[in-house]
């Protein structure tokens, strides 16, 4: 169906866009940068100290410009310190398109684009959308990129079960005060709980083909939306992952125009029967 | 008494002109600084330098268009290069354009010192 031609074309075309945000940007250009930017400060240390010891060990000493020639190496240190925080803060680039953004739609647009794939996989989607959230101010994009993220780690999790429903359920929910939360949650094989802040950290990953850096982009991405990503073991099978994000909240809430009719003709992935 | 060598830093960064000549004196050359290519040809120590210390990217007149005017002139001070950005395909391409030597950011004072031997001999 065309329909599902132009969402798989969607599909494909996002799932290359965040590839190439987290290999390319991430790895390729912070590598120049990182060694471009701190190669300047590491040449004033090293000249500096050794200055600072070729003047030490002259006859009489020269302490006046040994110690001028350390307060120049603890400055080009703190320089190098800086580099490392601005490339920080480049990583979590701020949002530059950010506006009104419904967390329903954010979910609904990317269910739409995975459930196909969903399906192929043999997974149970589930979805439980909120009413009356609060819209978020946010780079939609992202956000619909982070969501994707959580939504294939899940779904990546639970291809080795076969005991069970693989049943992969996406929910939107109110957070006091005034925040939106979006979950994803899974039947998969779960994680280490000694291992939950390496999950997060970039160049972590349990699977033998990824990257490790999904997770790692994603949080940084949540971050820069004053948000907060997290995942929790569930009760029964698999983990769950969410993020939440501040509603757009000066005095009154703006509630989005969500039509409920539109969250009952959600796809789903397999039609339990 | 005879004049001790005198080296030419020319770099617009500001804290690489703080260091380098001294490390440059500490090796026992005299050193100035510069902060940019037009400083240094407008001043009146050109005669008496004997190698330039020069930064390739700078604003205005870069490292090369020092080099290129300095040969337009019929001045053949040796030159070493020095750079943020170069890798050993940079290097070799500068040497091949007459350049004694490249240093790569950061280098060691021993790499500077024999960067000198060789300009100096």
């Amino acid at each position: 169906m065309h329909d599902w031609k132009h969402a798989q074309d969607e599909l494909r075309e996002i799932q290359a866009e965040l590839a190439h945000m987290t290999r390319a940007t991430t790895i390729g250009q912070l590598t120049a940068s990182i060694a471009h930017e701190l190669n300047q400060p590491l040449a004033g240390i090293i000249t500096n100290a050794s200055t600072c010891l070729r003047m030490l060990a002259t006859d009489p000493p020269n302490v006046t410009g040994a110690r001028e020639t350390a307060r120049r190496t603890i400055r080009d240190g703190n320089r190098a310190s800086e580099v490392i925080t601005r490339l920080r803060d480049l990583f979590r680039k701020k949002p530059t398109a950010f506006e009104a953004v419904d967390m329903n739609t954010v979910a609904q647009e990317v269910i739409a684009l995975t459930s196909n794939e969903l399906q192929r996989n043999g997974v149970n989607l589930r979805v439980n959308l909120a009413n009356d959230l609060p819209l978020v101010i946010g780079d939609r994009v992202q956000l619909q990129q982070v969501t994707l993220n959580l939504i294939l780690n899940a779904a990546e999790s639970m291809l080795e079960v076969g005991d069970r429903d693989k049943e992969l359920t996406i929910i939107t929910g109110h957070e006091e005060p005034g925040r939106v939360r979006l979950a994803v949650k899974d039947a998969g094989a779960g994680f280490d709980p000694a291992t939950i802040e390496k999950l997060f950290n970039p160049f972590y990953t349990t699977k033998s083909d990824g990257m490790g850096i999904g997770l790692s982009v994603s949080r940084s991405i949540i971050e820069s939306h004053q948000g907060r990503l997290a995942a929790e073991l569930n009760d029964g099978p698999g983990a769950t992952f969410w993020f939440s994000v501040p509603g757009r909240s000066n005095g009154g809430l703006e509630t989005a125009a969500l039509n409920p009719a539109v969250v009952s003709e959600m796809p789903r992935a397999t039609g339990k029967a | 008494m005879q004049q001790r060598a005198l080296i030419a830093v020319v770099d617009d960064d500001e804290s690489v002109r703080e260091s380098l000549p001294d490390l440059v004196r500490e090796l026992g050359y005299e050193a100035g600084g510069f902060s940019s290519a037009e400083e240094f040809l407008a001043s009146d120590r050109i005669a008496e330098t004997k190698c330039l210390l020069l930064d390739i990217a700078m604003p205005g007149m870069t490292g090369l268009d020092l080099q290129r005017e300095l040969t337009r002139r019929g001045l053949q001070i040796p030159i070493v290069f020095i750079t943020a950005h170069g890798d050993d395909s940079v290097r070799r391409r500068l040497q091949a354009g007459g350049a004694v030597e490249c240093l790569l950011k950061p280098f060691s004072d021993t790499a500077l010192l024999e960067a000198l031997h060789t300009a100096l001999q």
